[in-house]
């Protein structure tokens, strides 16, 4: 019994891999999917794929978190190098010079 | 009406220079990726602010102004740089999608060694500042054009169609560029990031 049903489950991973487009597609699709576009062919192509493959369900969920990643980073910006003491006095002389008045 | 209200307060760019510098910067640093072009885009955003400082009425908050114009001027500079014919970026890392799809058994599919692992406690990750410092690190390694475009879309929120008519690049031509850096920057975090952590975690 359990060797028909593991034999019947690779038959259904088999018949999935044959009728969706491989991974690689499937990674172009996710990413324009990000962006808003979804050809009708992978509308059921992705939660199709993603039945037998956990790489690809995992990569769709991490463009996400790469989203958010960049949301976050609009409001908490890592310093990635301090301006530095001498282009700020070079940019307050300029000002400086520019004030009217 | 409103500057009878609003505190007008005293002009004092120099101040500017204290209080927003080092973010000002690091936003044109981020975007531009060169220091000295970096000087001179905050000082011509200065500039511009001190020049049209009545135009700030206090709506918003004196920073994201002065981000604002800093970004437009920013903006500016990539339309006039328009479309460089850019074989190499274009190229960018396609030996290396070949490798994460190479797989024996079945054509196209993920490679073992590179197929996406469980990204643990993803949330927490944004918390940390060790975690930003492998992100900028990572995205540091794009070439400039990927990471500008991948900046523009994903911290920017800027629509496809807008970066297209900036960049002056077609809608094909964009997606791959985000498919790339989606490709490139999952895997760094990955090794960089999620891997040693998940390692980690193991260990205690």
């Amino acid at each position: 019994m359990k060797g028909l049903y593991s034999r019947l489950r690779w038959q259904g991973v088999l018949l999935i891999s044959a009728i969706t487009p491989p991974c690689r597609r499937i990674t172009q699709l996710c990413s324009l999917r990000m962006e808003g576009v979804r050809p009708l062919s992978s509308r059921w192509q992705l939660p199709v794929h993603f039945v037998i493959c956990a790489g690809c369900r995992r990569y769709l969920q991490q463009l996400e978190f790469l989203r958010k990643i960049g949301t976050t980073g609009t409001t908490a910006p890592a310093p990635v190098e301090p301006m530095g003491e001498t282009r700020k006095e070079r940019l307050r002389e300029r000002l400086r010079c520019e004030r009217p008045g | 009406m409103a500057s009878a209200t609003s505190p007008k307060a005293e002009l004092d760019p120099e101040r500017w220079v204290d209080d927003h510098g080092d973010y000002l910067f690091n936003y044109a640093l981020s975007r531009l990726r060169d220091p000295v072009q970096a000087e001179d885009f905050v000082q011509e955003a200065l500039l511009a602010a001190l020049k049209n400082h009545q135009r700030f009425e206090g709506r918003s908050t004196e920073r994201s102004w002065l981000t604002g114009i800093l970004k437009n001027k920013i903006l500016d500079h990539f339309r006039k740089a328009g479309r460089e014919t850019s074989f190499t970026d274009m190229e960018f890392y396609r030996d290396e999608e070949d490798r994460t799809f190479e797989n024996q058994e079945f054509p196209d599919h993920w490679n073992n060694a590179a197929a996406p692992t469980e990204w643990n406690a993803a949330g927490s990750a944004l918390d940390k500042a060790e975690f930003w410092k492998v992100f900028h690190e990572c995205s540091g390694n794009l070439p400039d054009r990927i990471a500008r475009v991948f900046l523009l879309r994903e911290v920017d929120g800027m629509p496809s169609h807008e970066i297209c008519a900036t960049l002056n690049i077609t809608d094909s031509n964009l997606w791959v560029m985000l498919h790339r850096a989606r490709l490139a920057l999952r895997r760094c975090l990955e090794v960089n990031w999620f891997g040693l952590s998940a390692e980690a975690s193991e260990e205690t």
